[in-house]
């Protein structure tokens, strides 16, 4: 008890100050916390805490020093940011939050273009993590043997307190094998809890769903994963597969699905919960701003920790600040000492979403910052008639219809009387049958100016679709030989 | 001479003090820190505090002392009244029970009324015992550390009482000091008194053997509480006992011998989560304080289903075809 009190202070300590944290003092609070839950069998308090914050009033003095700290990084270490701030007439010293915004925005273009020029040359970079580049070509971004080891860490508090993960749990993670940095901190962080871990892939559904409904008796572990991390489109890959399979939730032994990456549909959400049994848990998190990441509460927003680093919301073109109920584009500054390597100010991440109008919020995390949840990729938003489209708008109309092919494709085109939708559907007429019609009444009654809605099972036949991670499919050997069958129950033998 | 009334008071202090402390933490629900248990460390710890603060007491002004102490005993009967009188009753009555105590030692004794005095001390010193007692053992200390902790503190006591003269001069420095912390069972000079820290841990003792043991634990840890202090009144009364005696001495190896004897017949404690699914407290909602808790399944599960083969669950199949 004494010795964590010390070491919270410390890290407090830390916080406060701008310092660089000790890892062993994170890791420390991840044993603290395993143990308080042991003891006394929940983390709820914890859970409870983390939607409080300093008031924004009380947080400005520290928030102004830790972004002077970094603005002098990026200007003393980075090619990209001294020459963007000599171009602004800008100094560091005199950065603030008030004054942020005089320097420009910085595209995720130029860091995909030259991530070595966003690079601290005094940090001592060791990964080199790259986006799965699915709007366009990866971005790499590096970070230190610190970074890294700091973001497992934070996820291993994560795992503790927000998804009360423990020793006897199994997280199957089906990312893509490229995101290693991401797949690197999730496995360790596992590791530092006691759970076990195993990394998929992107394979084929019918494989993972055998992996989520197979046993393996380990000592302390459950028979089945109890968490399955992957992105909302494979997720609807593998609720398809599942629902076409004939499986149901008495298969599986999932608690819990942390589900990002993309947009996770109400219509998603609904059919892998009861797919599954299991609870589905939205995230928010980019490669580029990692550990920063945002949290969704019970009401819908998704919440950003100022301790992590500051988020704006910019209109759409990035000039100004998006008014509250506009939409706009999340723009983050990810703040030290959890960033110290690729050093970003106001990187204009391209993800929309729309600000919350102005008001006290009731929610559990109302201590935080929120906006909406995530309505898509700017690049996709549409307007027509002076109304806004975005990605989410369609997919939930595409994925809210319980017979529609998951994941939703779709794409659009715009026509003087309005958006024409084009949905893959499923290849059986029975399938597709009616579809088109309901989601063309929805889409009115939710007030889109939809004029047509086109179904095919051909995507020759179609425009391109937006592209989704789920199309990452990774082969293997094992493609064509299906998995043997083995019993539930099978108990291992040993010969006397 | 002692009266049997002083003596009788002895193990009169130790039962009512053990009989609040239980009470308490059976209906009230104090706040503990959010991460955090208890462990071997944090009894060594409190081993170096319970050495080097009694040296600090007795070299210290005595001024000092008696304002350390008072602003502890705020502090301690603030946090305890916390969770039973709302908004700032507890700050005001910690705060005015101090300043009480303060007057009554600055006018009443010499009086025919100066026995307030101790009296007052006395009730001062339940509240800390049941306040500090529950504060540990609601943190989840557990009936090991605090039998290792007796372990320990027998051989400090015996040491610095027969071998040493610190616990003969810390109690001539403060025995007249407000806010002393020792049970005062008399207003005669020659009054029988009892260490705060030696009732603490019987009651100590006597909470944490009802969170890892059980409800019968906790009588056997109770009993042995009264039984010691009426060893302590029998040997002072017959004058096997003059002076100061080191209470651990009785006191520790039973606390020591009791948690032997639970660990062998029960094996390893239970946790405070177990105990408080084993419904041996209050039910939330009648305890002063109901804070919310979590299914110990964690969040958001579903309830488990019997494990089916790997494929599709065969009575689906079937009802598809």
């Amino acid at each position: 008890m004494l010795g964590t009190a010390l070491v919270q202070l410390h890290h407090g300590f830390a916080l406060m100050s701008g310092r660089r944290l000790r890892v062993r003092d994170v890791e420390r609070l991840v044993t603290d916390i395993a143990a308080t839950r042991a003891e006394f069998g929940s983390s709820a308090d914890l859970a409870a805490a983390r939607g409080a914050s300093l008031s924004a009033q009380d947080r400005r003095p520290i928030d102004d020093r830790r972004l002077r700290r970094l603005a002098r990084m990026a200007y003393d270490g980075t090619a990209y940011y001294r020459r963007r701030f000599d171009e602004a007439g800008l100094t560091p010293q005199r950065l603030s939050l008030d004054t942020l915004a005089d320097l420009p925005i910085t595209p995720k273009e130029s860091l995909r273009d030259m991530p070595e020029a966003f690079v601290n040359r005094h940090a001592q970079p060791c990964y080199r993590a790259e986006t799965t580049g699915t709007t366009g070509p990866p971005t790499a971004v590096w970070f230190s043997r610190y970074e890294a080891d700091l973001a497992t860490a934070l996820t291993a508090v994560s795992f503790l307190i927000d998804y009360g993960l423990g020793t006897e749990d199994v997280i199957q993670l089906c990312l893509s094998s490229r995101a290693t940095f991401g797949i690197h901190c999730l496995t360790r962080a596992a590791a530092l809890i006691g759970a076990a871990s195993s990394s998929l892939g992107l394979v084929d559904p019918e494989q993972t769903l055998s992996r989520l409904a197979g046993t393996a008796r380990l000592a302390g572990k459950r028979p089945q994963p109890t968490l399955l991390v992957t992105y909302s489109s494979y997720l609807g890959l593998l609720v398809d597969a599942g629902e076409r399979l004939g499986h149901t939730a008495g298969d599986f032994g999932l608690r819990q699905i942390m589900c990002g990456g993309e947009i996770v549909t109400d219509g998603l959400r609904r059919r892998a919960e009861r797919l599954f049994g299991a609870r589905l848990v939205e995230t928010y998190g980019m490669t580029e701003v990692s550990p920063a990441n945002g949290q969704h509460c019970t009401r819908g927003h998704l919440h950003f920790d100022p301790e992590q680093g500051a988020t704006e919301v910019l209109s759409l073109d990035g000039a100004r600040p998006a008014m509250p109920g506009e939409v706009g584009v999340l723009t983050f500054t990810p703040a030290f000492p959890y960033r110290e390597t690729t050093l970003l100010l106001r990187l204009f991440s391209g993800d929309v979403v729309r600000r919350l109008p102005p008001g006290k919020l009731d929610c559990e995390l109302a201590g935080l910052p929120a906006t909406s949840r995530l309505l898509g990729k700017r690049s996709f938003v549409r307007e027509l008639a002076g109304h806004l489209v975005t990605p989410r708008d369609v997919l939930e109309l595409v994925e809210g219809d319980p017979a529609a092919l998951l994941p939703g494709r779709w794409a659009v085109e715009e026509s003087t009387e309005g958006l024409i939708l084009y949905v893959l559907g499923r290849a059986d007429q029975a399938g597709r049958a009616g579809l088109a019609d309901r989601i063309q009444q929805r889409g009115v009654e939710q007030g889109l100016p939809l004029r047509r809605v086109v179904v095919s099972d051909r995507p020759d036949q179609l425009p391109p679709t937006t592209p989704v991670r789920a199309d990452l499919r990774e082969p293997t050997f094992r493609a064509n030989r299906p998995d043997p069958v083995r019993p539930a129950h099978c108990e291992l033998v040993v010969p006397a | 001479m002692t009266s049997p009334a002083e003596l009788a008071g002895l193990p009169l202090t130790v039962t009512v003090a053990t009989a609040l402390g239980a009470g308490y933490f059976r209906r009230v629900r104090v706040e503990r820190p959010p991460v955090g248990v208890y462990t071997l460390s944090d009894i060594a710890v409190l081993m170096v505090a319970v050495i080097t603060l009694p040296l600090a007491y007795i070299h210290l002004p005595a001024g000092v002392v008696a304002t350390v102490l008072g602003l502890m005993t705020i502090l301690v009967v603030q946090f305890t009244l916390g969770p039973i009188l709302p908004g700032r009753l507890p700050v005001l009555a910690a705060v005015g029970a101090a300043v009480l105590n303060v007057a009554a030692f600055a006018t009443l004794p010499g009086t025919d009324l100066r026995a307030v005095t101790t009296v007052w001390n006395d009730i001062l010193l339940l509240v800390l015992v049941v306040g500090v007692c529950n504060l540990y053992a609601q943190s989840g200390m557990k009936a090991r550390d605090v039998a290792i902790f007796a372990a320990l503190l027998t051989g400090y006591d015996l040491v610095a009482t027969l071998f040493l003269p610190t616990m003969a001069e810390l109690l001539s420095r403060i025995a007249d000091l407000p806010f002393a912390p020792v049970f005062t069972l008399g207003s005669n000079p020659d009054a029988v008194v009892i260490g705060l820290g030696d009732v603490l841990m019987l009651v100590l003792w006597t909470l944490v053997s009802i969170k890892g043991y059980g409800p019968a634990a906790g009588w056997l840890a109770a009993g042995t509480a009264v039984a010691v202090a009426a060893a302590l009144a029998i040997a002072l009364g017959t004058g096997l006992i003059d002076g100061v005696f080191p209470v651990m001495v009785l006191a520790g190896p039973a606390i020591v011998a009791e948690y032997l004897l639970l660990r062998r017949r029960h094996g390893p404690e239970r946790t405070t989560a177990m105990y408080h699914d084993a419904g041996l407290n209050l039910d939330p909602d009648q305890a002063l304080i109901s804070p919310d808790r979590e299914s110990k399944k964690g969040p958001g599960r579903v309830s488990s289903v019997p494990l089916a083969a790997r494929g599709p669950s065969r009575a689906n199949r079937a009802d598809s075809q």
